[in-house]
Formats: C-alpha cells, structure tokens, sequence
C-alpha cells in the first residue's frame, strides 16, 4: 500500500505517491521512495511523472521566479521545460515528454497560478513527511555572490574616506609652499 | 504576514492578468498605493513620481507583490532578505 500526500494552495494541488525507506528506520506514513507525482491546477491539463522529473521541473521554477524578480530576462530552458514570459502577467510553460513520440504540453499560467505552484513546491520542500535529495543551487550561488559583493563594498567603504582625506591633505599642503618664501623672512630678520 | 496576506495579493494579481473581466479590485487597489505613497513619501522625488504614474507603476507594483506572494512558507523571511538583497 501506497502512501499519498498532498499539498494544496488556491488553484493548484500537489499529490506525492510512494513508500518509506524501512531501511532508514522512517516511520509508516513518510515518504521517502517517490513513485509519483501530480500538480493539478485548476482548469489546466494534469501534469504528472517520475521522480526525475521532479526536481528540475522545481529547479525551472524557483529559478524563473528568480529571474522574473530580479529583472532578468525571464526565461528558461531545459530538456524537460521550456518556461518564457509572454508579458508582465502571462508566463509559457512546455513540458516536453520524455516519451518519444509525445507532443509537447502547451501552457498559459498567470501570476497568481505562478505563485500558488511554487508555494506547494514550498510545502513540499519543508514538509517532515517527505523527503528527496535537494540541490539549491539557485539560492546557493546568489547567495555566496551577494555575501562577496558586500565584503568588498565594506572594504572600499572602510579604506575610502581615510584615503581621500590624506591625499587631499598632502595636495592642500603642497599647495602653502608658493605662498612661503625663505629669503624674504630672513631679509626681515635682518 | 504575507501568508495572512496572502488571498488578498493573489485577488489583486489574478484582477491584473484579465483586466476586462475584472478590474476593480486592482484599481482600487492602485488608488490606495497611490494615496499612501502621497501621504507617505517626498512627492517631489523622481523616483516617486514614477512611482505614481499609473501608466509607469505597473511593473513595480506587480513585482512587488509576485515577490511577497512568493515569500509566505516558513522560511519565506529569509527567502525575502535574499530578494531584497538581489533587488
């Protein structure tokens, strides 16, 4: 017997079939063996598969929301998915069959149907019941890059100043000496 | 909070995608933004003038909204920070 989750957010319903691993000594209703899954969203064609398939068709969406954020050109491809924008409020989705001989599936999905599928995913992701090999690559990459941009602008911001008030120092100073003249003060002396 | 939020920025989105069906709720929605920025920020700014153009402010409001709608599982804070940071 088979175990099935589900995760549901307005429109969109994520449903993950499978079996706990014994072996790892998990309990009866995890999930651990995924056999199945199914995003259902509301007045769309069912879309179902295998566990390889799951985790790029997360990974194309985290990273084209990503993309859609940062004002990146929203798009992405993959042998699986195919995800563009259309506008600021229409979003292209191809799912491409890894079955030969399959046409692709063709769909339109808002902003709103957008969000509600990766807030599942999200459920998923943080769900006890469930468990399947993450990659956060993404998240991971802007990460370590944002972390390093910052050391550096604290570092220019910390040297800046003090460097610029020492070169203006030594400018304005150097600037005194054609208004000092030895001879005519030991003229005066004299 | 924006998981509280949560049905209210979905309404105001899904109201944005078929604007001939369904178009009160985002323009009221933007009457008030645009009230709140008045009341709240320096009008003479250029960036807040943008911001109240209807015809500029679309972008940045849908974007903003897509970003908290985006950021309301548990770790949707620090998820938040992260686009903030990139923004």
């Amino acid at each position: 017997m088979q175990n099935k989750l589900s995760f549901h957010q307005s429109s969109v319903s994520l449903e993950i079939i499978g079996l706990p691993d014994y072996s790892n000594d998990e309990y009866k209703d995890q999930i651990s063996i995924i056999s199945q899954w199914k995003l259902n969203i509301i007045d769309k064609p069912l879309i179902e598969g295998k566990i390889e398939h799951l985790e790029p068709i997360m990974n194309a969406f985290y990273i084209y929301s990503n993309l859609l954020i940062k004002n990146k050109v929203p798009s992405y491809e993959s042998k699986l998915i195919d995800i563009k924008a259309e506008n600021l409020h229409l979003h292209n989705i191809v799912l491409k069959s890894s079955k030969p001989n399959v046409k692709p599936l063709i769909l339109k999905i808002g902003n709103s149907l957008l969000s509600d599928t990766i807030n599942c995913f999200d459920q998923l992701n943080e769900s006890s019941k469930v468990r399947i090999k993450k990659t956060d690559v993404t998240y991971n990459y802007s990460k370590r890059l944002r972390f390093g941009l910052n050391k550096k602008v604290k570092f220019f911001n910390f040297i800046l100043p003090p460097f610029i008030a020492i070169c203006s120092l030594i400018l304005f100073s150097s600037s005194l000496i054609y208004f000092y003249s030895p001879f005519e003060n030991i003229e005066k002396k004299k | 909070m924006s998981r509280y939020l949560y049905p209210f920025i979905r309404e105001i989105l899904k109201s944005r995608e078929d604007l001939e069906e369904n178009s009160d709720i985002w323009k009221d929605f933007n009457m008030r933004f645009i009230e709140l920025i008045r009341e709240r920020f320096n009008v003479e700014s250029m960036r807040v003038k943008k911001l109240l153009n209807q015809s500029e402010n679309d972008e940045i409001i849908i974007k903003s909204l897509l970003t908290l709608s985006l950021c309301i599982s548990n770790q949707g804070c620090q998820k938040l920070k992260k686009f903030l940071l990139d923004f």
